[in-house]
């Protein structure tokens, strides 16, 4: 059956957009969560800069990087929401310093004497070091040491595994570079931005009343002012995390992810597009590679010998489970397109998402749809025969001249319901 | 009360993707899409004023509305859960009338315009179907 189109006048009109954002909203950082890793990360460079610190005065700049830094942000885990968010702290140590010299300084900074702030709360790897907070939140601290006379913080990062030395390196690369490289390239598309931040608000009162949580939240938070391609990377991150929870090989990097979001954003209409030319795109890139015998190799448009898939794939075989991923996921995202109803919706979104963040959206929406019907503050649009969703800050603006109607009042009325006998 | 022939009008200025059937002066059927949310339904709706047709009596009945594509189920999880706010339709019990008004409220009267009220109602009642069988709560209120 062809289904009706209709035209969309809001970038939310349809309902599985407005799923998906919702389902971003939900699994990204709030915006108080947000504003507090920012307090975080600067409170962090002060502690590692203090007086008695092993980094006092080496410490030059410390910055976000990663999905942080272009608001692409995921719970990290699937069983309790956690988030990880990655820092930079950029370093003035002496050229010939190790690899293991960094880390090693790095985390007696931050650990500090028996009782300090962070001293059993922190965590040696073996590119960064991680501080676990008590809120279901950890930040990773990469330390880099800047390469003078090279584009603006193009620096070396170090790797090194205690229990094999010999596997110590030390890299070049440009995180910064490329987070600046992708907000340029995925720039805002604003009348979408300006409806996801006002629905990230909403939906953020919406849980909020749920917990009889007193905070208040402002209407729009400029880091919810994103383009669909961000939230298509936010929900395929998910994906990602939601197939890799059990497995016990290396995922694909989010920086991966990232550079082949930002080659192909914004060439789409709705988000729901957005996502599926994201996973085709990567799909594609990688079916190229893989049909030639050979591993993926990405490397950051703007620094030439920072390799993004220097960690994975390890394999032509783990590329290859990955491809299949993506033509599963392809195909799931094809049939959400293709007119099903919402309980096949969920089902579809439970298995690429999780449960946790799509009950939830799911239960919400039936639960706000039922209000406006109830209260008499439906609408619908006769052209395609539609509900017109609700979303209140998106109703104001987007009625007028639209073709959308009130919906009278009705009672619903019928048989009791019995069990069959 | 409002004429078959004005319901007809006014159905095919506002709906115009719903086909008219078998007009009379005193019977009218409709039939066409509706697509609350994502999924589309072929729905029916039938009207009848009522007439006297010497020897017969026909007798007025309100718009009814029938699903007629897809079939409307219940939920697997809980098979002996009806599904909430319809009829029974004993001459086809697969394709029950919706339930879209309280009749002891008078929500609908003969004077009342079908294209206002029972297809914004008809739409309605699908997204509220769809919401309990996803989710196993119908959150559009009603009585029994």
């Amino acid at each position: 059956m062809n289904r009706l189109r209709t035209k969309k006048f809001s970038p939310l009109f349809e309902p599985l957009d407005l799923l998906l954002a919702d389902i971003a909203i939900h699994i990204q950082l709030s915006a108080s969560d947000f504003r507090k890793m920012e307090q975080r990360y600067k409170a962090l460079g002060d502690y590692i800069d203090r007086p008695g610190s092993l980094l006092k005065g080496k410490v030059q700049l410390i910055y976000p990087q990663g999905s942080m830094a272009i608001g692409a942000t995921v719970a990290s885990k699937l069983t309790n929401d956690e988030h990880d968010v990655d820092f930079i702290v950029q370093l003035e140590l002496n050229a010939g310093t190790t690899p293991k010299e960094v880390l090693d300084l790095l985390f007696y900074s931050i650990k500090g004497k028996r009782g300090s702030l962070y001293f059993d709360k922190v965590e040696r790897r073996n590119r960064c070091v991680t501080v676990h907070y008590a809120d279901k939140m950890h930040a990773d601290i990469t330390p880099m040491i800047r390469i003078a006379e090279q584009p603006e913080r193009e620096s070396f990062l170090f790797h090194n595994k205690p229990d094999v030395p010999e596997e110590d390196q030390v890299l070049i690369s440009n995180p910064f570079g490329f987070a600046e490289h992708f907000k340029k390239i995925t720039s805002v598309d604003k009348e979408f931005a300006k409806i996801f931040a006002m629905r990230a608000g909403e939906y953020e009162r919406l849980m909020l009343n749920l917990r009889a949580d007193s905070e208040e939240i402002p209407d729009q938070e400029p880091i919810n002012s994103k383009s669909k391609a961000v939230v298509a990377l936010q929900l395929i991150k998910r994906w990602r995390n939601v197939l890799f929870d059990k497995r016990s090989t290396r995922r694909p990097p989010s920086v991966l992810i990232s550079k082949f979001t930002a080659d192909v954003a914004n060439q789409s209409n709705t988000l729901s597009e957005e996502l599926l030319n994201q996973v085709v795109f990567m799909r594609d890139k990688l079916l190229e590679y893989h049909q030639a015998g050979q591993k993926i190799r990405v490397f950051n448009p703007v620094c030439e010998k920072d390799e993004f898939t220097d960690r994975w794939p390890g394999s032509l075989h783990e590329q290859e489970v990955f491809l299949n991923d993506l033509n599963a996921l392809a195909i799931d995202l094809k049939r959400l397109n293709s007119g099903c109803d919402l309980r096949e919706m969920r089902e579809i979104m439970v298995r690429l998402f999780g449960e946790a963040p799509t009950g939830t959206v799911f239960e919400t929406f039936n639960r706000e749809l039922g209000k406006q019907i109830k209260s008499g503050q439906s609408h619908h649009k006769p052209d395609g025969g539609r509900i017109y969703v609700p979303t209140s800050g998106i109703i104001a603006g987007g009625i007028s001249g639209s073709g959308i109607r009130k919906t009278p009042r009705n009672t619903f009325h019928g048989m009791e319901r019995r069990k069959k006998k | 009360m409002l004429p078959i022939k004005e319901q007809i009008a006014l159905m095919s200025k506002r709906w115009p993707q719903f086909e008219v059937s078998w007009p009379t002066k005193w019977f009218v059927s409709w039939k066409g899409i509706l697509c609350p949310l994502n999924k589309e339904y072929i729905v029916q709706v039938v009207y009848c004023l009522g007439a006297n047709l010497g020897p017969v009596e026909i007798s007025p009945k309100f718009p009814q509305v029938r699903v007629l594509s897809p079939l409307l189920e219940v939920r697997p999880e809980n098979p002996d859960e009806p599904i909430p706010h319809h009829y029974q339709n004993l001459g086809d019990p697969n394709h029950p009338v919706l339930c879209l008004y309280d009749p002891r409220g008078k929500e609908w009267q003969p004077g009342d315009r079908i294209a206002e009220t029972i297809l914004p109602w008809a739409i309605n009642w699908l997204a509220c179907y769809e919401g309990w069988r996803a989710t196993g709560r119908w959150t559009g209120g009603g009585t029994h």
